[in-house]
């Protein structure tokens, strides 16, 4: 898996954006990412695959695997996949 | 105020104001790559910054890799003419890689092939562009450059066709009036965002010349009145003043007067300027205080800038403190200091402007009560 190389996080007074650099085609627009949503990406270069990276943000945030919460941030990372942010 | 200068990043800037609310640091910036140009133009603020020895490539590496430490989030850059500089490409791309917005003032007339491949590429935030007049006669009497003109128009399309996001403006002088209403008709044809500037500034070096080219208050206002847009805009003011929706005099403004400071706006704040020859400034326009960049550090200059614009107090008895035009009025101190050697020595143009504009307004709230 590795983060779109077209974009870059930037980390401002608590704010995570997602700045595009290039044109391409998941975002020529700045995304604003909660603190998961940057954690996902930041570690999203980490990861071999889904469950590898579901199981990196589950350890982090002691979250079970088969909770609900961890359901909702398997979601989420195959929204960013869907939407090309991450690739595999 | 009354009216952005250009309208592009509207997102950012709400983004930035609300997110960051309290906070200094540079999340925006004008770095003004040369002051060298290849056209003449009469009203031209940078004319005597072209003796500037321009920064270099690496000089701009290093303060850009500053100001995004900091927080930099979206900047322009402008001239002179931007693309007078040969290592232009190398500038946007190293700026683009930090993850920063970039938009562009230029004049386009050397707009070529590889640019727009290079914004194809590397998308480029807005383009901003001042059409100096609608004929080739009114264009070049401005820039006082044979074959400006074609030159312009051919950048015009090569934006147009690539579908390179771009704005006009439109310097409102004696020179051009005649042309103001029909390059406003111009853009809206071609469906472009458009910004009128009505008010000429001095030099940088304090030259009131193209100030002499400057339209009378009336003439500035008879635009509000008769462009659509201007129009549209003075009565949602009206609008927004009757339902409440905002106060006759901004919140930011008033909180700074009230505490007795004589800069309202962001200058130096959440905003700097960066000249050609790496001096520091709290914006565009407020070159005569600036901190040099080669003969000290960056943070040295923000703080110089602090003390020299953020905390600077008016006196008691200037006059733009208690005025309830604030709202219709395009006022600027570092205008008035260029203009008069004096921060709070008022320019009698814009009183003139926010007067009408106000009158306006509260005709149009009259008529909008009586409506209820």
């Amino acid at each position: 898996m590795r983060q779109n190389p077209d974009l870059i996080l930037r980390e401002i007074y608590g704010k995570n954006i997602l700045m595009p650099i290039r044109f391409n085609e998941a975002s020529n627009d700045p995304i604003y990412f909660n603190e998961v949503g940057a954690l996902i990406w930041k570690l999203s270069d980490k990861a071999k695959n889904v469950t590898e990276l579901l199981n990196l943000v589950c350890e982090t945030y002691n979250l079970k695997i088969d909770s609900a919460e961890a359901v909702a941030v398997e979601g989420f990372i195959d929204q960013l996949i869907e939407s090309k942010l991450i690739m595999m | 105020m009354a009216d952005r200068y250009c309208m592009h990043n509207q997102l950012m800037n709400d983004f930035i104001d609300e997110s960051f609310e309290g906070i200094r640091a540079p999340f925006t910036a004008g770095f003004e790559l040369t002051a060298k140009c290849n056209l003449n133009c009469v009203h031209c603020y940078a004319k005597p910054d072209r003796v500037h020895q321009d920064f270099t490539l690496e000089e701009f590496k290093a303060v850009f890799d500053i100001l995004t430490e900091r927080g930099l989030l979206d900047c322009y850059f402008t001239g002179g003419e931007i693309f007078t500089r040969p290592d232009f490409e190398d500038m946007f791309i190293y700026a683009k890689k930090k993850g920063v917005q970039i938009s562009l003032l230029s004049n386009i007339t050397l707009l070529s092939q590889k640019h727009i491949d290079l914004f194809k590429e590397y998308p480029v935030e807005i383009i901003s562009t001042s059409m100096y007049g609608y004929s080739e006669e009114s264009y070049e009497k401005v820039t006082g450059v044979k074959g400006s003109f074609r030159k312009f128009m051919n950048g015009l399309e090569l934006l147009q066709k690539n579908d390179i996001k771009y704005e006009l403006k439109f310097v409102a002088m004696e020179q051009n009036i005649d042309d103001l209403y029909k390059v406003r008709e111009f853009g809206n044809q071609l469906g472009v965002p458009m910004v009128v500037i009505l008010d000429v500034h001095p030099m940088s070096d304090g030259s009131m010349e193209p100030v002499s080219f400057r339209l009378t208050p009336e003439d500035a206002f008879e635009f509000d009145v008769q462009d659509n847009g201007r129009n549209q805009f003075w009565k949602d003011v009206a609008r927004e003043l009757l339902s409440g929706e905002i106060e006759l005099r901004p919140q930011r403004t008033i909180q700074r007067f009230r505490e007795g400071y004589l800069y309202p706006c962001s200058i130096a704040n959440q905003h700097v300027f960066i000249t050609s020859d790496l001096k520091m400034q709290g914006c565009v326009r407020a070159s005569y205080r600036k901190f040099d960049l080669r003969k000290g550090g960056f943070d040295e200059g923000w703080e110089y800038l602090q003390k020299e614009f953020l905390e600077k107090k008016s006196s008691s008895n200037y006059k733009c403190n208690s005025c309830e035009n604030i709202r219709f009025c395009e006022h600027c101190v570092a205008n008035f200091m260029l203009a008069y050697g004096d921060e709070e020595k008022v320019d009698p143009f814009f009183c003139r402007v926010a007067e009408l504009r106000r009158a306006f307004v509260e005709d149009e709230i009259k008529r909008l009560a009586k409506k209820e």
